[in-house]
């Protein structure tokens, strides 16, 4: 019955891990083979796909970050730290990206690689504040402090996200709010969302489960000392 | 919880801290000296004409500000940690709001009397007019002091019982407090400046936005931070 | 004070554990804690080192929030009810003195936290109660180990409470200052109080403790007491105040109905 069970579970797992590869890579060469090149940048616009991706991908991270880490403080259940943890994880990875690919994106658009405009500031901030979570979560050795560190730092962190948003149109910069596009490019950005959702999710899913075994080996660890 | 006996209990907390802070001297001093030493050490290497300085010396100054400060905030909550007597104020019929607004208060009053040093300090060192408004200067450092507060007495709650807390209230401290750091700066810089601009303005209601947010989430969840 | 926050006419325990239990991380320290401590009576907790003991007063004291069951003070859960902390009073490890202050200050500090009428004639009771009154205007960093005790004890029952938690409260107390403690503890107990205290002690005279209690992590275990010098000694040879030190200054509870 465990056998059974256990062979379904991975068939299931590979199916889904198959069906996340598979929107990614169609997301990917819709990129390159479907979307048509912009007039202005040419090729280089294409990191708008990945970068508006990411930037999603890691707003909804951070989201999941903050409801997770308010769960976690109602319920004082682990497990809502753990998804809290790994969605802080992958929320700054998604930030890292969407920092860099924007340096790259602004090198080719306006000839810097960086300007103290305030979305580009909030970006910045908002990923010091998660990786800032992520070193103080590997510092603590204690699971249940370690919970209530990232919880309240997480709820904390969660007030950047307004002024991240709306930071174009309170502070008036360079940074693009909506620009007008092609139909077809504006499918390739819809297809490249779903992709990047999906793989960064699943990534979120398999990080919560390593956090979950990790503790486990830890609580069992401190059993036998 | 009566107002009344809340608005005692936070009377009495604050003073509790002051006399303990007065007569045992433990981090205000410190906070001070270090304060000083960092406007010498940052004024001497920055060699440049008064235009220049204006844009550089107003985030000098809260930079002072925020390191100076970590050495208060650190001791904050190890006092009240060293005996246990956290824990039995915690059993007295006070709400944790109230301890955490008394704690705040502490803290802005520290900040207030390290400004108060260091602010003539840069005026002396820069020749720059940091007080040419001194209504509106006060306005930006009411609403930083107010920011700096309530995360740092959040943070310096979390972290009371860690052993390496010296090392990790820098760090949990620095990426949240960059908001209120920035915009204060920002507002500053263009206090000195010979005309206001309206840019003034926004950077005000945006340090007054996270002082506002850092407050009202700080009194929200300082109940499950010092919660076992 | 007591009277107003229990049900008219129903038996009830001054303190009541059902069920509790408390984890660290993943760890259990302790499940199925059943607990129950009627006026007037001493509880000893004793366990091997890390059995939670601490742990478990704190959760009683409502000091931490158990992971499962719950704490009846009075028969109500009054955890997070202001009125109801002023049952309960709580010697912990430390002695949860401001260093910084005077031993007089400390207490003040205390009274007024409770918002005791008369805070300052409060403290200067106490501090006589406990022998302290000459020392009231040192420093609190300045008084040995065992004064600082007493202080920690003047300080939990200063406000008058219906039980008294004490953690390990023989620690560093000499000869004379355990006398005093037993001294102290039987007439609180005379005075309808209701007490626990956890301790390494193994040796209880029948007269002092009424109940033993062994902690241990699937749940708590009765232990008969044995007599033990300490109720041989209790009184013996000891003045009318030391026998009586609370006599003065805290009225005796009616029992429970």
């Amino acid at each position: 019955m465990r056998i059974t069970q256990s062979v379904a579970n991975t068939w299931k797992q590979l199916i889904v891990f198959g069906l996340v590869f598979s929107l990614l890579a169609g997301a990917i060469l819709m990129i390159f083979l479907y979307a048509p090149t912009e007039a202005t940048m040419g090729h280089a616009q294409r990191i708008l796909y990945l970068h508006v991706s990411v930037t999603w991908c890691g707003l909804a991270a951070c989201l999941a970050m903050g409801a997770c880490s308010a769960a976690y403080m109602m319920s004082r259940n682990l497990v809502w730290d753990y998804w809290s943890q790994a969605s802080t994880e992958v929320g700054c990875l998604c930030f890292t990206i969407t920092l860099a690919s924007g340096s790259l994106w602004a090198h080719e658009a306006w000839g810097v690689w960086w300007t103290w405009e305030a979305r580009l500031t909030s970006a910045l901030v908002l990923w010091l504040m998660l990786a800032g979570i992520c070193l103080a979560r590997a510092s603590v050795d204690d699971l249940q402090s370690r919970a209530r560190i990232g919880a309240v730092l997480a709820v904390l962190a969660i007030c950047d996200l307004p002024i991240l948003i709306m930071a174009t149109r309170w502070f008036r910069g360079v940074h693009p709010i909506a620009p007008q596009m092609d139909p077809r490019m504006r499918i390739v950005l819809l297809g490249a969302m779903l992709g990047f959702t999906a793989f960064f999710a699943l990534l979120t899913r398999q990080r919560r489960s390593q956090i979950d075994l990790a503790a486990r080996v830890l609580t069992v660890e401190r059993m036998g000392e | 919880m009566q107002p009344g006996h809340a608005l005692k209990a936070f009377w009495r907390l604050v003073v509790k801290d002051l006399v303990c802070e007065f007569r045992l001297c433990r981090s205000w001093p410190g906070m001070l000296l270090l304060g000083l030493v960092l406007v010498l050490l940052l004024e001497m290497q920055v060699d440049l004409g008064t235009h220049e300085k204006q844009q550089v010396v107003s985030g000098l100054l809260w930079l002072d500000v925020f390191f100076a400060g970590t050495l208060m905030v650190d001791r904050l909550f190890s006092g009240e940690r060293e005996e246990g007597c956290w824990r039995s104020l915690l059993l007295y019929p006070v709400s944790p709001t109230a301890v955490f607004f008394a704690k705040a208060t502490v803290t802005i009053l520290a900040l207030v009397l390290l400004e108060c040093v260091l602010v003539p300090a840069f005026i002396v060192f820069s020749n720059i007019p940091l007080l040419r408004r001194p209504l509106c200067f006060l306005t930006v450092a009411l609403l930083a002091n107010l920011g700096y507060a309530s995360v740092s007495v959040v943070i310096s709650a979390l972290t009371a019982q860690l052993s390496h807390r010296s090392s990790l209230l820098p760090l949990l401290l620095l990426p949240l407090m960059t908001p209120v750091i920035m915009a204060a700066a920002a507002a500053t810089r263009f206090l000195v400046a010979a005309d206001l601009d309206e840019q003034w303005w926004r950077w005000v209601q945006l340090l007054g936005c996270f002082a506002v947010m850092f407050t009202t989430l700080g009194a929200l969840v300082f109940e499950f931070v010092v919660e076992d | 004070m007591n009277e107003e926050l229990s049900p008219a006419g129903q038996p009830c325990y001054a303190l009541e554990a059902r069920n509790l239990s408390v984890v660290r991380g993943n760890r259990v320290v302790f499940q199925g804690v059943n607990l129950t401590l009627a006026s007037g009576e001493i509880v000893a907790l004793i366990g091997c080192n890390g059995a939670g003991k601490t742990t478990l007063l704190q959760c009683l004291a409502g000091a931490l929030r158990p992971a499962g069951g719950e704490v009846l003070w009075q028969g109500k859960k009054y955890r997070k009810c202001p009125a109801a902390r002023r049952l309960v009073g709580f010697v912990g490890h430390e002695s949860s003195l401001y260093l910084a202050l005077t031993a007089w200050e400390n207490l003040l500090f205390a009274a007024r936290m409770w918002g005791i009428d008369a805070p300052e004639k409060r403290a200067e009771d106490l501090l006589t109660m406990v022998g302290l009154e000459d020392h009231a205007a040192q420093t609190t960093s300045l008084l040995s180990r065992g004064m600082r005790q007493r202080l920690a004890i003047a300080r939990a029952v200063i406000h008058d409470p219906a039980m008294v938690l004490l953690d390990e409260p023989f620690t560093s107390l000499d000869v004379d200052g355990r006398k005093w403690l037993t001294a102290f503890l039987c007439d609180l107990r005379k005075r309808n109080r209701a007490l626990i205290l956890a301790t390494h002690e193994s040796v209880y005279g029948s007269g002092f403790v009424d109940r033993l209690v062994s902690l241990r992590a699937d749940g708590l275990r009765e232990i008969q007491p044995s007599p033990g010098p300490e109720a041989r000694d209790e009184g013996r040879g000891a003045r009318d105040e030391d026998k009586e030190p609370t006599r003065r200054f805290l009225s005796p509870l009616a029992p429970r109905p």
